[in-house]
This record gives structure tokens, C-alpha cells and sequence, in this order.
């Protein structure tokens, strides 16, 4: 027979765990979908440099491993006198993370919508904005949210 | 003063980045063989396999990671299973990243147009013969493109291994930390170094899924 006193003991901590696990969890999924939607907006602005400067940083902060991420904010950013306490500089990685992923999620769930689209946009004398906010995003919108 | 502790941090690091390569490198094989292999399974009449493997896909896909490499290092030596931290560390990456290549695989082979099948039946081929020079080729060229971002979150998930003591990148950025108090040219040197890798594999990559698109 198994002895279930450690469990009893330990499912206290580990429900507590949970929580916090909850907390960031939620708080990051909040705040990266919404900041990875407007980043993922930005690789579509007429301007060329905005473009390529948006598509290298996040591709640069894709390739950074989530536990790197997480103790560069941590243990690193101290060190040159950006003090950022522990629930924080987690949400703040975890966020980061979410960003840069959600991002790439509509940048490719634009893309993926006809130039057909566009250009019958344009054709019917719409704005880029306009044709952005009518015509692309209603349909790349359904395309995106099953990733 | 940040170009002597640079000087001091790179072969460091540079001995932990090798380190990673190898894991993940070593961790990958295994992952294609594991994902081909149970992708094939899958596809075999009988549904006890295909329960199996639906169940290995979901339960490892479903968990974090770093459970998993925690049960295989910390909790098997207690029912009598003990492995190095380099055996833990390859097989548990191998594992997890074989059950999202399960699923890419398994969709490759669907996606091989059924008029294949057909022809090869019809020149009079056995169902190995089919499966090795037909379907699988063909499955892995659609393939490809997925497997190569499993190959890239692969490498950033090795940093995990860290955590069971294995010298790797992030665990030698770790140690210059703590032992030589640089945690900023430390972490940041090795954010420097992972870019690099990460980047230069989606080269690699990309030229290798360039080519093979090329060839058709």
C-alpha cells in the first residue's frame, strides 16, 4: 500500500504552484496576442526600413530560447540597473514570447490571403488602411485563430 | 574591461554551444526515426496502434517538456531506471520533439495523392516496395518544411537540459554568472551565440527545402 501523507502534504504547494502557473499563464497570453497582433500588423506599413527593421527583430528574438529569455530579464537586466521583481520579469518573458510566435501566426494568416483581394480592393478605391481593415483582416482573422 | 571578459566568456560559451549541437543533433535523429516510424505504425490497419500512438502523441505534446526531462532524470533512477544526463537529456528532447514530428509526418503520407498509390500497384510493386520508393520519398519532400520548425524549436528547447547538468550553452552562461558575477556579458553573449546557431540552421534549411523544390 502507498503511503498518501506526502501527497496530501505536497498538494497544497503544488496547487499553489498552480495558481501562479494560472496567473502568468493568463496575464501573458493577454498581453502577447494583443502585442503580437499589432507587431504582426506592422510587417504590412508601406514603409520599407519599418518592415525590414520588425521582421529582423523578431526573428532575432524568436531564436532566443524561452529559459534564456526568462534569466537574461531576470539575472542580466539587474546588472545594468533595470531591477524588475520575479512575477513580472516572467509575465514580461513569457508576454515576450507569446509576441513574437503570435506575430509570425499573422503575418503568415495575411499572407495567406489572396492578392486578388488586395487589388480588388484597390480597384473599388479603397485606402491601404481601408483595405486592411475591411477587406484582409476579416478573412485572415478566421485563418489565425485556430493556431 | 567588457572585451577581457568577453575574451574569457567566449571559449566558455563556445564549448557549451558545441555541447548543444551535439544533443540536439543527436536528439534529432531520433526524433525523425521515432516520428517516421510511429507515423508509419499509424497508418497500419488496427486501431490498438493507432490508439497507441495517439495517445503517445497527445500525452507528450500536452505536458511541458521539462516535466518530462525532470520524471526521466529525477524519477526513474527511483523505480530503478538510471540513465547520465546526456542519455536523459537526448531521449527526452528525442521523445517530445517525436511526437510533434509524428503528426507532420502522418500528415505528409496523407497528403501523397491516392493515384500514387494506384501506380504503384499497378507496375506491380510489393507494399514495401511501395511504402520505400513511393509514398515515404514523397511524404517527406511535403514533409519537410514543418520538420525543419521542429528542428529549430528543438535546439531552443535543448536549453532545458541545463537544468539536469548538462554543460550546454545556457548551462555554462548559468555558471559564468554565478561563479564570475557577468551575468549581463554572460546572458548576453549567449543570446548572441543561440541567435547565430538558430539562424544560420534556418539557412541551412531553407537552401536544403530550396533545393529539393527545385528538383521537381
Amino acid at each position: 500500500m502507498m503511503n498518501i501523507g506526502p501527497y496530501v502534504e505536497w498538494s497544497d504547494y503544488l496547487l499553489k504552484g498552480a495558481l501562479v502557473t494560472i496567473q502568468i499563464a493568463l496575464a501573458s497570453i493577454a498581453i502577447g496576442t494583443i502585442a503580437g497582433f499589432l507587431v504582426g500588423l506592422l510587417r504590412f506599413v508601406p514603409s520599407p526600413t519599418v518592415r525590414s527593421i520588425v521582421a529582423w527583430t523578431v526573428e532575432i528574438v524568436r531564436a532566443v530560447p524561452l529559459l534564456l529569455m526568462l534569466f537574461f530579464i531576470f539575472f542580466a537586466l539587474p546588472a545594468i540597473g533595470l531591477d524588475i521583481p520575479i512575477g513580472l520579469s516572467a509575465t514580461l518573458a513569457m508576454s515576450l514570447w507569446m509576441t513574437v510566435n503570435t506575430a509570425e501566426v499573422v503575418r503568415g494568416g495575411i499572407q495567406s490571403i489572396s492578392a486578388g483581394q488586395k487589388e480588388a480592393g484597390m480597384a473599388t478605391g479603397l485606402s491601404g488602411v481601408q483595405i486592411m481593415r475591411y477587406v484582409i483582416l476579416p478573412q485572415a482573422v478566421l485563418r489565425i485563430l485556430p493556431s | 574591461m567588457t572585451f577581457d571578459v568577453l575574451a574569457h566568456l567566449l571559449p566558455l560559451l563556445a564549448v557549451g554551444a558545441g555541447l548543444t549541437i551535439l544533443v540536439s543533433a543527436a536528439a534529432m535523429i531520433l526524433a525523425i526515426v521515432l516520428g517516421m516510424v510511429t507515423a508509419v505504425l499509424s497508418q497500419m490497419p488496427g486501431k490498438w496502434i493507432r490508439r497507441l500512438v495517439r495517445g503517445y502523441v497527445e500525452l507528450f505534446r500536452n505536458t511541458p517538456l521539462l516535466i518530462q526531462l525532470f520524471i526521466l532524470y529525477f524519477g526513474f533512477p527511483q523505480i530503478g531506471i538510471s540513465m547520465s544526463p546526456l542519455a536523459c537529456g537526448v531521449l527526452a528532447l528525442a521523445i517530445y520533439t517525436g511526437a510533434y514530428n509524428v503528426e507532420i509526418f502522418r500528415a505528409g503520407l496523407e497528403a501523397v495523392p491516392i493515384g500514387q498509390h494506384e501506380a504503384a500497384v499497378a507496375t506491380g510493386l510489393s507494399r514495401f516496395q511501395e511504402a520505400f520508393y513511393v509514398i515515404i520519398p514523397q511524404a517527406l519532400r511535403i514533409s519537410f518544411p514543418s520538420l525543419g520548425n521542429n528542428l529549430v524549436s528543438l535546439v531552443k528547447n535543448s536549453s532545458l537540459v541545463s537544468t539536469i547538468g548538462l554543460a550546454d550553452l545556457m548551462f555554462q552562461a548559468n555558471e559564468a554568472a554565478y561563479t564570475d558575477f557577468v551575468s549581463f556579458p554572460a546572458y548576453g553573449l549567449a543570446v548572441v551565440l543561440y541567435v547565430v546557431i538558430i539562424l544560420l540552421l534556418t539557412r541551412v534549411i531553407n537552401r536544403i527545402d530550396r533545393t529539393l523544390t527545385a528538383r521537381q
